[in-house]
């Protein structure tokens, strides 16, 4: 497997042209590799409208979105996604950070493009299944999806027993390499808009539009 | 209980939350509430357990604890949880109630930030309201080895009855936080539970492996739970792909190879339970053999001795004046370099000893001890005469640690002794006693006799113990020392136990001492010897030790030789002509800007180096990553070159004395885990001079406001990511302008601007540890 270097460059904001950090986020991700523990999980569920926000039928998950309504619209399933890389690499980011500053930076950055691209995988599968349409992936904590489905998303597909993922009261997720998202599927061709659209980082975020510098 | 384990093969219920929702559980309620809501459910599942056969049911409140169940009534789903399993018992007329608890449900300490005691404290409560009513414990589905040490600890201390433990593992035979299957069995044996295994986890097919690696290390009653088989959802429900009869038959091979308790976890039910019943119909459990096992552990790492290993002894005061003022001042962060350094020179063990005069030597001992195991997963060897700062270093240890240690004086080995059995730590017993260090081979033997009966005799096992038969200085005595390997060898021969020696003593006062104990080394390892005490660091001790364990055939194909001892590079580097310090650091050339610093301090002062080159060149690149020609990356890589360079001083100077004088507390506000953008503005300040304290991340908003206050830090710095964390920022910023007169509080994170900050009351934000190092500059501090 490869890792994509310019995306790890964006996330840590480098903009140079040195091989030595090339071969240095290669090493880095060599033990990344070597130490995660990745896990996945994909609940593909017929949805029903409740209130009029979409319900994942499987889950008993109410998706309470204007944005997901408008991005989803008329889809016929939702994909539910997890991933996590495991603890180790939480516990080697910190270990870093006491022995090596350099090599912890280049770690988190490494560790959440590797944990991005397990979940391309999964999306992949699951595309490739259900042979319809699909929008773009959609967490909790995007647009006007509360962070706090993110408790109830856990415990639903049974990330915390099969994944070994804990959200914190914050909801905020550990082991921190993991991922949840929502992709809705639908039979029919249509255009999904993108999340940038609605965002409220629009036009400021370096990361998906790459307008602020 | 005990007895019932060692006449039959027992019997445990299945799966609950796969019964519940048989019965119409919805996926995202509580199953535990049901205790409550509807108990005739869960006493119905009760009774179709006992019906199918199984000797002991669980308890439905697996997650009814002070946190997972923080908003529902946890104590009364508890009370009510027990009430409905007796009942089921006392109307079918025989089973056993076992109370059943989970894991706590938040992570614990060094990765979370729920501590040890906390945790113990949350399992205590459980363990109160049940002792009187059930008829043993179970602590089931355990991924951290010290959360659940934790729990056996709050179980053994607050109740007589037996308790069984079982974790969860996956292919790998790791649980998730990563414990190894035998340094669970390791430490539980040690902590002596009744029974322990392993549940959840995978199908029984798939348990093979580790059902063999149980049967031949562990030395209690195994128990094995597993689910029914791998999970896939079907229609919107999880099911599980092994039948009731597949599951049976598996369970009956596992139990004629020696697992002698049994049950199912997810995805089982009563006619999994019935069905295994019927074919373990007549079997006995196996008597077993286990051959005895010299073994450690940490949380993520299980160490067998049965081949030479390293103690690194750098983290004790004795003749050490850096670690004497680290001690005094509690400077965690030089214990953990100390720890990370030994580490990595290849110490498979580390001790820890915290004895200085005028301190509380058990609460360090604790702070020692969380700091070590927050930076490496050795297992520790607690080194102490204090019996109180023993049992505090055993106790907050993960894993199996050693004691060091008791002599062959009765108080001390009254003292000690009921410790190591407690705790089911290895104990190292010095020969020597009241009347001194004896002086022939057989007062030696005679003393290591006493110390190996008394501790058996309260029930410690023999291959826990390791005997020292004490270096002393060949140039003081020189006939002691062959007596020592002699003594050496015939206590190991004599009583099957292991031996260890602190190794450099033999040196003292002669020259070329490294000389003297690396030969020595090499010597006492021929004598038998199992475990060395020494300074890893030193090179000479390695290389002895590696090359011994390659002529003894211990190193298999010499594999760890050629890796450590393959490439000797001698030649030090040359110095450059072309490069200035400031050059190295600009350009993060550490071991060149290291080498010339050090050839700089035989002609200056270092105080003058840092004031002349280090800042400017740090500056330099400050102004470069301000306007956008160089990045984050370098702006670190040159931080960590100058923090090479200022250690490099520092040894110079014999202390910290770089300080500008300037403490500043920094810490990521509860709740928020991510503080990987702290630390970078930690090795940023740190090279300018400022004290920092590092309170780590989600750190409670009174220990920002306790440490502020204790420490007399007039700057704190607070890091938040999330946006549901910000609020927290806020409290924390609020707590510290109501308690510290004068504070002044630095945000920074990604959720953060300038216009927030002033929201939440923060005197600056800094968006980068640049902006905070120039108007740090600016302050009148």
């Amino acid at each position: 497997m490869y890792i994509d270097k310019r995306t790890v460059k964006k996330y840590l904001n480098y903009k140079g042209l040195d091989s030595d950090f090339d071969s240095l986020i290669g090493d880095v991700f060599l033990e990344v590799k070597s130490i995660s523990n990745p896990k996945k999980l994909c609940v593909l569920s017929d949805v029903s409208k409740e209130n009029g926000f979409y319900k994942i039928n499987k889950l008993n998950l109410l998706l309470k979105s204007q944005d997901i309504n408008n991005l989803f619209d008329d889809c016929e399933s939702i994909a539910t996604l997890v991933v996590t890389l495991g603890l180790a690499i939480d516990k080697k980011i910190d270990f870093y950070a006491k022995v090596d500053m350099m090599r912890s930076l280049v770690m988190d950055a490494v560790a959440s493009v590797y944990a991005e691209s397990i979940l391309d995988e999964l999306e992949t599968e699951i595309t490739a299944q259900t042979n319809l349409y699909k929008t773009m992936r959609f967490s909790p904590g995007y647009g006007d999806l509360d962070i706090s489905l993110q408790k109830d998303l856990i415990e639903a597909v049974g990330a915390s027993k099969y994944l070994g993922i804990i959200v914190n009261e914050n909801y905020l997720m550990t082991p921190l390499k993991s991922i949840t998202a929502f992709i809705g599927f639908s039979s029919k061709k249509q255009l999904f808009g993108s999340i940038c659209l609605t965002c409220p980082q629009k036009g400021k975020c370096s990361v998906k539009c790459g307008k602020a510098e | 209980m005990k007895e019932l384990f060692a006449k039959k093969v027992v019997v445990l219920d299945g799966a609950m939350g796969t019964m519940l929702i048989g019965a119409g559980l919805k996926v995202g309620e509580k199953p535990e509430m049901l205790n409550i809501t509807d108990p005739q459910i869960v006493y119905n599942i009760h009774k179709a357990y006992l019906k199918s056969g199984a000797d002991i049911i669980y308890t439905n409140t697996f997650g009814a604890n002070a946190v997972k169940m923080k908003n529902y009534p946890y104590r009364e789903v508890i009370e009510k949880g027990i009430e409905i399993a007796k009942r089921a018992v006392n109307d079918f007329g025989y089973g056993y109630v076992a109370l059943d608890m989970g894991s706590i449900g938040e992570l614990l300490e060094p990765i979370g930030s729920l501590t040890f005691d906390r945790a113990y404290e949350i399992y205590k409560e459980i363990v109160l309201i049940a002792k009187n009513e059930v008829d043993l414990f179970v602590v089931e589905t355990m991924s951290d080895l010290y959360e659940l040490k934790a729990a056996v600890l709050a179980v053994k201390e607050n109740s007589d009855k037996p308790i069984i433990t079982t974790m969860s593992f996956d292919e790998s035979k790791r649980t998730f936080a990563g414990c190894p299957l035998l340094a669970m069995v390791a430490t539980m044996e040690g902590l002596g539970v009744d029974a322990l295994g392993v549940n959840c986890s995978l199908g029984p097919k798939q348990l093979g492996s580790i059902v063999d690696e149980l049967v031949a290390k562990c030395n209690m009653p195994i128990v094995l739970k597993p689910n029914a088989g791998l999970p896939f959802i079907r229609n919107g429900v999880t099911e599980y792909d092994v039948s009731a009869e597949e599951f049976a038959q598996v369970m009956a091979d596992y139990v004629k190879r020696g697992v002698s308790i049994v049950g199912g976890c997810c995805g089982t039910d009563d006619k999994f339970i019935a069905a295994m019943v019927d074919k373990i119909k007549g079997l006995k459990p196996i008597k077993r053999e286990v051959a005895p096992v010299s073994s450690l552990a940490s949380g993520t790492r299980y160490l067998e001795i049965d081949s030479p290993k390293i103690i690194g002894e750098r983290i004790n005061p004795t003749g050490k004046k850096l670690m004497k003022e680290a001690i005094a001042k509690k400077d965690i962060a030089y214990f953990e370099n100390q720890a990370v350094e030994q580490m990595q020179a290849g110490a498979d063990i580390l001790d820890i000893n915290m004895g200085i005069p005028n301190i509380d030597e058990a609460e360090m001992m604790k702070i020692a001890v969380k700091a070590v195991q927050s930076v490496t997963d050795l297992p520790l060897q607690i080194d102490s005469s204090d019996p109180l700062a023993v049992e505090t270093g055993v106790r907050y240890a993960n894993g199996k640690v050693i004691i060091n240690s008791v002599n062959g004086d009765d108080e001390v080995l009254d003292n000690i002794l009921p410790i190591a059995k407690k705790y089911g730590a290895m104990l190292l017993g010095l020969t020597i006693d009241k009347n001194g260090v004896p002086k022939s081979v057989e007062e030696r033997v005679r003393i290591a006799e006493k110390i190996i009966n008394k501790a058996t005799k309260i029930g410690i096992k023999k291959e826990n113990l390791i005997i020292d038969c004490l270096t002393l200085t060949v140039g003081g005595e020189q006939d002691q020392a062959i007596k020592t390997l002699q003594a050496l060898k015939l206590i190991k021969e004599k009583f099957g136990v292991k031996t260890v020696l602190g190794v450099s003593n033999i040196s003292f006062g002669l020259p070329s001492r490294q000389i003297v104990n690396s030969h020595f080394l090499t010597m006492a390892l021929s004598f038998g010897l199992d475990l060395a005490i020494i300074n890893p660091n030193i090179t000479e001790m390695m290389q002895s030790f590696r090359v011994f364990n390659l002529i003894s055939g211990v190193d298999e194909n010499g594999k760890d030789f050629i890796k450590h001892c393959g490439v000797i590079n001698n030649a030090t580097e040359i110095v450059g002509t072309e490069y200035s310090l400031q050059d190295c650091i600009i350009k993060s050339l550490k071991a060149k800007a290291v080498s010339i610093v050090q050839n700089m301090l035989k002609n200056q002062n270092g105080l003058d180096i840092i004031e002349k080159d280090v800042i400017p060149a740090l500056d330099y690149i400050g102004d470069m990553y301000e306007q956008g020609k160089l990045f984050l990356p370098q702006l670190i890589s040159s931080a960590d070159c100058a923090k090479a360079v200022c250690d490099t001083i520092k040894l110079t100077l014999g202390g910290s004395s770089l300080d500008n004088g300037t403490k500043i507390v920094l810490a990521t506000v509860q709740g928020d885990v991510h503080d990987i953008g702290k630390n970078i503005v930690k090795t940023v300040l740190q090279n300018y001079g400022y004290n920092i304290i590092d309170l780590g991340k989600d750190v409670q908003i009174e220990k920002v406001v306790q440490t502020a206050k204790e420490e007399n830090a007039k700057i704190v710095g607070l890091s938040a990511l999330m946006t549901t964390t910000v609020k927290n920022m806020e409290k924390t910023i609020k707590a510290l302008k109501k308690n510290i007169d004068g504070v002044i509080v630095f945000v920074g994170g990604a959720v953060l601007n300038e216009e927030i900050a002033l929201q939440i009351g923060a005197d600056y934000y800094s968006k980068d540890p640049r902006q905070m190092v120039k108007i740090l500059g600016q302050l009148d501090i």
